[in-house]
């Protein structure tokens, strides 16, 4: 399959207009993989791409003084990586470590910030579909903080 | 026909143990008479001298004359129960209730949600599709579990993991480096299955806010409500829906459940209780 191919099949671009993912085709999609324990991206370095994940699974953590990484949730096939280059400073705010060999699809920061603001409706069908994403993993997070298979409180 | 329990209590050896986490142990309890149940029936067990509890079975529907229970150790009953071993007497009734739809669900798609100790009244449809797996389309089994030490039944998820037929995703809430799989809440494992919505059936147990979580994903998967089942935890007492302790707006838990559609249920899961 072409990256196009990929980029319309992935769970992000369900049920989307043709023209939105012809927008995301302007944003310079590249296919990249990476081994098994390799870093995706890091805490602090700066939030350029957008990436869709195609295959494996991908841990999300921090490097935690004096003690391995604290994994905090695992990503997989159909998920979105990383959103921090739609607010100023654009760094990640997270590591995401590799668990299996991943394949993604992934966007040019740069030009979907510019293709948004060019044009609204493709900039707030963006959004739209992001915070579906965005709400996912809140909600996810909240479940885990309520801890619901622990000892009854 | 789901079998229909004895209201009297009867006296049963155990004749099984296994301890499945820190807190959770399998008894496995002779019937004699093996009258068989449905997957998501329960029995009351009795502790002599410290009190009864409802507890789900947990074992094959095809070894009725070995009813196991999975027991989470969260009370001063089900400690005492947790302490039997093997030539232990134990005060038995049941089976009761309404268990999983496996009827409805032949021929069709099956998807089971489990979380926590909610893996154990699945556990028998699981073994019940297993056992005539022809009868039976695609099926996943998605299950969730506070941290990798807190799985049940891990040998046999291992089991299911290796089959060609079976699609089983396992996530833990947390853990540290050795586990190699998923990390999240169970739900979030439920937006990648493969799902035909018309004909399928999901099964989904487990605390209940993650219930109302998983169908939730469920719908957005376009799963009918009326095709969710969900399994309900009260206070059962009488087990034949006579005290009244398990009433959940118009339902006895313990008689018109513990299984539901979640159509049914719905309006009442998220009531606060006084």
């Amino acid at each position: 399959m072409s990256d196009e191919e990929v980029l319309r099949s992935h769970r992000f671009t369900k049920g989307a207009e043709p023209e939105f993912v012809t927008h995301l085709i302007t944003c310079g999609p590249v296919e990249r993989t990476w081994e098994a324990g390799r870093p995706i991206l890091a805490a602090g370095d700066t939030a350029d791409r957008l990436h869709l994940i195609v295959e494996g699974d991908v841990a999300i953590g921090l490097q935690a003084p004096g003690g391995p990484p604290a994994v905090l949730q695992t990503l997989g096939p159909g998920d979105v990586l990383g959103w921090s280059w739609l607010m100023p400073p654009y760094r990640w705010a997270f590591d995401a470590t590799a668990v299996t060999a991943v394949r993604a699809i992934t966007l040019d920061a740069t030009r979907l910030r510019a293709a948004m603001a060019e044009d609204p409706v493709f900039g707030h069908a963006l959004l739209a579909r992001l915070l579906i994403a965005i709400t996912d993993r809140l909600q996810a997070t909240r479940l885990q903080l309520l801890d619901l298979y622990g000892p009854r409180r | 026909m789901a079998p229909v329990a004895d209201v009297g209590i009867t006296t049963r050896e155990v004749i099984g143990f296994t301890r499945e986490t820190a807190d959770s142990i399998t008894l496995t309890i002779e019937d004699p008479e093996a009258r068989g149940f449905t997957p998501g029936q329960f029995y009351m067990l009795y502790s002599f001298g410290v009190g009864e509890s409802a507890i789900s079975i947990s074992g094959d529907p095809a070894r009725p004359r070995a009813i196991e229970h999975t027991i989470r150790s969260v009370g001063m009953v089900t400690a005492a129960l947790s302490a039997l071993r093997p030539g232990d007497r134990v005060g038995v009734r049941g089976p009761f209730g309404i268990g999983w739809p496996v009827d409805v669900a032949t021929g069709g798609d099956v998807i089971v949600v489990a979380g926590g100790i909610g893996l154990a009244p699945l556990r028998p449809v699981v073994r019940h599709v297993i056992g005539a797996r022809h009868r039976f389309g695609h099926v996943s089994v998605v299950v969730g579990a506070r941290a990798p030490s807190e799985l049940l039944f891990r040998d046999e998820i291992h089991e299911w993991r290796g089959r060609f037929d079976l699609d089983v995703r396992v996530t833990v809430d947390s853990a540290d480096a050795s586990w190699m799989g998923p990390i999240g809440v169970v739900t979030r494992l439920i937006p990648g299955v493969e799902v035909d919505p018309a004909k399928t059936i999901a099964m989904v147990c487990g605390p209940e806010v993650m219930m109302r979580f998983a169908a939730a994903e469920l719908e957005r998967l376009g799963v009918s409500p009326d095709r969710i089942f969900v399994s309900l935890e009260r206070n059962m007492q009488c087990a034949a829906g006579v005290c009244g302790h398990c009433q959940m707006g118009p339902f006895f838990v313990c008689k018109d459940g513990p299984v539901f559609p979640y159509s049914q249920v719905a309006p009442y899961m998220g009531v606060r209780e006084t």
